[in-house]
């Protein structure tokens, strides 16, 4: 079984994306299934920035270390990363590197840098990428040294390109030689250089060019490789996209008619995405049918994210499926507005990818720290629908139901993801999203709501008939209302107004289906059940495998519908657990806090991850171990 | 004079010790010249080698450090065996490799 993991690393706007992008399309040409992540810094430019790749014949669920491969693009890379390489693996260095002290490297975090001098001091190796490199060599890690600069002397001389043109190549150079060193044929490297850079001719030779070189290059000096055995998936056309552009093809597959937003990490890829997409091309029938033959998702960029929630809002009132897009920082500001959709009863979806805070944080790094940020948002008793993705499939389809759920239940609906997910790559089948299984239900939205129209008109299930401006005479406000929308602060007309709204929740939780609340994975008899949200789906459905090679049978129960709780479901899949472990990327254990809330039930123990860095497989069976032995709370803390 | 090497075999008169040089800010074995206009490797040289100083009131870029300083602060850190120069070299795609991060 094939099972490739990689890491491409050099300062952040060196070609570590686009080597990135070359690795994961070379290996889904070669049939493998792919999911990667890049990881990056906020401050923008030369900072270290490293793309971790893992290749596999069935779906990788989860990123892991240590890598068989370390691409070094700089010295920087090399003394962060040289304790993630498997014994056997190789790292791909430029040798120029090697006298760079690691006092040198100014860019480098110093604990980062303290950490590493004490473990090459307690080697007894110079401090140096040089003393990196031996103590990967003395672990069996073998070293590939590409002379970079003589390399791309030749790629100007026989490509006949003045080496501004190919100072581009250096990635290339790098990476093909990685990639060849790992049995992919060259053919595909090729090729998927051909696609990284569709329609730009000249850099796609240049990057050929130096691709061939690297590796004959490799092959003269270490030999033909072992050929890696094409994956089951070759030959077939298929789809890589992130978290982020999955939901903006969920959005636009949901018809979604406006979408504001303010620049935000991790979210503003979800918003460029539907930005350049925002034309759609309608089938021959259904253009006959409206007289124009494509529709536009009006996508905007606010002035900052009071003005994106309340342009939504604005938009949904009006009639158009809208939704803005954030994350921690820019939902805080957000709050008001979403009370304001609660009290209007305002159909909005918003997409809150959670990062590392609080306050700004660590804009650039993963965490699970909004949740209850989320369901708590609002002043005043907002209850309010959270749903929270997995994975790439689950984040297209939450996208559209998401749409779905906001007018059916006429309330604010808060798409919780994260950092990880939205900037990992993942292959997919085109079936994976199955167009036949998208529904549009708009709820009771009504065209021609007639004379004595009333816009909140108390019902059994709390949910009122829904015109959209300008349809009807109506009143819209933030204040308390009577039916017909008009400000009161009569005792009984707010009492009725605030059991409405509740009626409205409960009705979320009698129709929708149970595997959008809650699903468990496993065997129900299981030692021992791992309960977590989000994006840890993957990493935990890989580690129960892993678990179960040393005895411990797991199961785990994924929390889908955060707000309202599905507190009778959890409460019953939960009163058969064994022991019961919360897995979270947040301090406070706010999954933990919510199932006490909820069900009584209190985890025996609880991992958690803060450091910013996805939860990798092997974190969660270490975890696991511990909490089966005892502890209360488990940290853990891999990743650079 | 174009001969002349230092102890790691390195041309002393070469671009990587020349004032009109612009290092690429990430891969500084490459830079711009800035009279001719174009790419050179470190160790190329030409007849418009002139000898860095830091004597100049302006701000100069740190290869070492990657990033921009006074010429008090170049003074230093070239004292302290750091490569400084007058200015980087910033690939106008480097724009497409970096994220919206804030």
């Amino acid at each position: 079984m094939t099972d490739l993991n990689i890491i491409i690393g050099g300062p952040q706007g060196g070609g570590i994306e686009s080597a990135g992008q070359i690795a994961v399309k070379s290996l889904v040409l070669k049939g493998y299934n792919i999911l990667g992540s890049r990881e990056y810094h906020s401050n923008i430019m030369g900072a270290h920035s490293y793309y971790h790749l893992r290749a596999k014949e069935d779906k990788p669920g989860s990123l892991t270390l240590p890598v068989d491969a370390l691409l070094a693009l700089d010295a920087e890379t090399v003394l962060t990363h040289y304790r993630e390489v498997r014994p056997g693996g190789i790292v791909v260095y430029d040798p120029a590197v090697k006298a760079t002290r690691v006092d040198s490297i100014q860019p480098m975090a110093p604990p980062l840098k303290e950490r590493v001098k004490k473990d090459l001091e307690s080697r007894g190796l110079p401090t140096t990428a040089e003393g990196a490199l031996k103590a990967m060599e003395s672990e069996g890690v073998k070293l590939v040294g590409l002379p970079l600069k003589a390399m791309l002397r030749k790629v100007s001389e026989e490509a006949k390109a003045p080496i501004a043109s190919v100072s581009k190549t250096v990635n290339t150079l790098g990476l093909s030689a990685m990639l060849y060193m790992l049995g992919v044929e060259p053919g595909y490297i090729e090729k998927a250089i051909s696609l990284q850079f569709a329609g730009k001719e000249k850099v796609i030779r240049m990057n050929v060019a130096a691709a061939r070189i690297a590796v004959e290059y490799v092959r003269e000096v270490y030999g033909e490789p072992e050929v890696l055995p094409d994956g089951p998936h070759k030959g077939k056309v298929r789809m890589v996209a992130s978290g982020n552009d999955l939901v903006a093809m969920g959005k636009i597959v949901a018809g979604v008619g406006f979408l504001s937003y303010y620049p935000i990490t991790p979210s503003s890829d979800e918003a460029l995405y539907l930005e350049r997409h925002k034309y759609v091309k309608l089938d021959d029938g259904m253009a006959e049918k409206v007289g124009y033959d494509r529709l536009s998702v009006v996508a905007v960029q606010m002035e900052d994210e009071l003005a994106s929630i309340n342009a939504a809002i604005g938009a949904a009132l009006a009639g158009a499926r809208s939704s803005t897009t954030t994350s921690g920082p820019g939902y805080s500001l957000m709050n008001e507005g979403i009370s304001l959709a609660v009290e209007a009863e305002v159909p909005i979806v918003v997409t809150l990818w959670m990062r590392a805070g609080p306050s700004t944080g660590m804009p650039t790094r993963t965490g699970q720290q909004d949740l209850l940020h989320s369901i708590f948002s609002g002043h005043g008793d907002a209850p309010k629908i959270v749903i929270a993705s997995g994975d790439h499939v689950e984040a297209f389809y939450d996208a559209i139901k998401a749409f779905n759920w906001a007018e059916i239940f006429q309330s604010p609906v808060i798409h919780l993801l994260d950092k990880y997910l939205a900037s990992a790559m993942a292959s997919l089948d085109r079936e994976e999203l199955d167009l036949s299984k998208v529904v549009i239900d708009r709820g009771k939205l009504v065209d021609n709501p007639g004379e004595g129209y009333l816009r909140y008109k108390i019902t059994e299930d709390g949910i009122s008939p829904r015109a959209r401006i300008g349809d009807a005479v109506m009143y819209m406000t933030g204040l308390e209302h009577t039916e017909d929308g008009k400000a009161t602060e009569d005792p009984v007309a707010r009492e009725q107004m605030m059991f409405k709204r509740e009626r409205k929740m409960r009705k979320v939780l009698e129709v929708l289906p149970e595997e959008d609340k809650a699903v468990l994975y496993g065997d129900p008899d299981a030692d021992v059940t791992l309960v977590s949200f989000g994006s840890t789906k993957g990493v935990i459905l890989d580690a129960m495998k892993m678990l179960e090679g040393k005895g411990v049978k797991a199961n785990f129960l994924q929390i889908r519908l955060l707000s309202p709780f599905p507190e009778d479901l959890v409460a019953d899949i939960l009163s058969s657990a064994k022991k019961v472990i919360t897995v979270e990327l947040n301090l406070m254990g706010q999954l933990a806090f919510l199932l006490r809330a909820h069900t009584g039930v209190k985890p025996d123990s609880q991992v958690i991850k803060v450091n910013g860095r996805p939860i990798y497989d092997y974190e969660v069976v270490e975890g696991v171990l511990k909490a089966l032995d005892g502890a209360g709370r488990v940290v853990v803390s891999g990743g650079s | 004079m174009n001969n002349r090497r230092s102890g790691n075999g390195r041309r002393e008169v070469a671009c990587h010790s020349c004032a009109h040089w612009r290092p690429h800010i990430f891969y500084p074995i490459l830079g711009l010249c800035s009279v001719r206009g174009v790419l050179t490797f470190e160790d190329d040289w030409c007849e418009h080698y002139k000898p860095l100083s830091y004597g100049e009131d302006r701000f100069y870029w740190c290869v070492t450090c990657r990033m921009r300083l006074t010429a008090v602060e170049a003074r230093e850190h070239a004292s302290r065996g750091h490569k400084v120069y007058l200015s980087g070299y910033i690939d106008p795609d480097v724009r497409e490799e970096i994220y919206d991060a804030f």
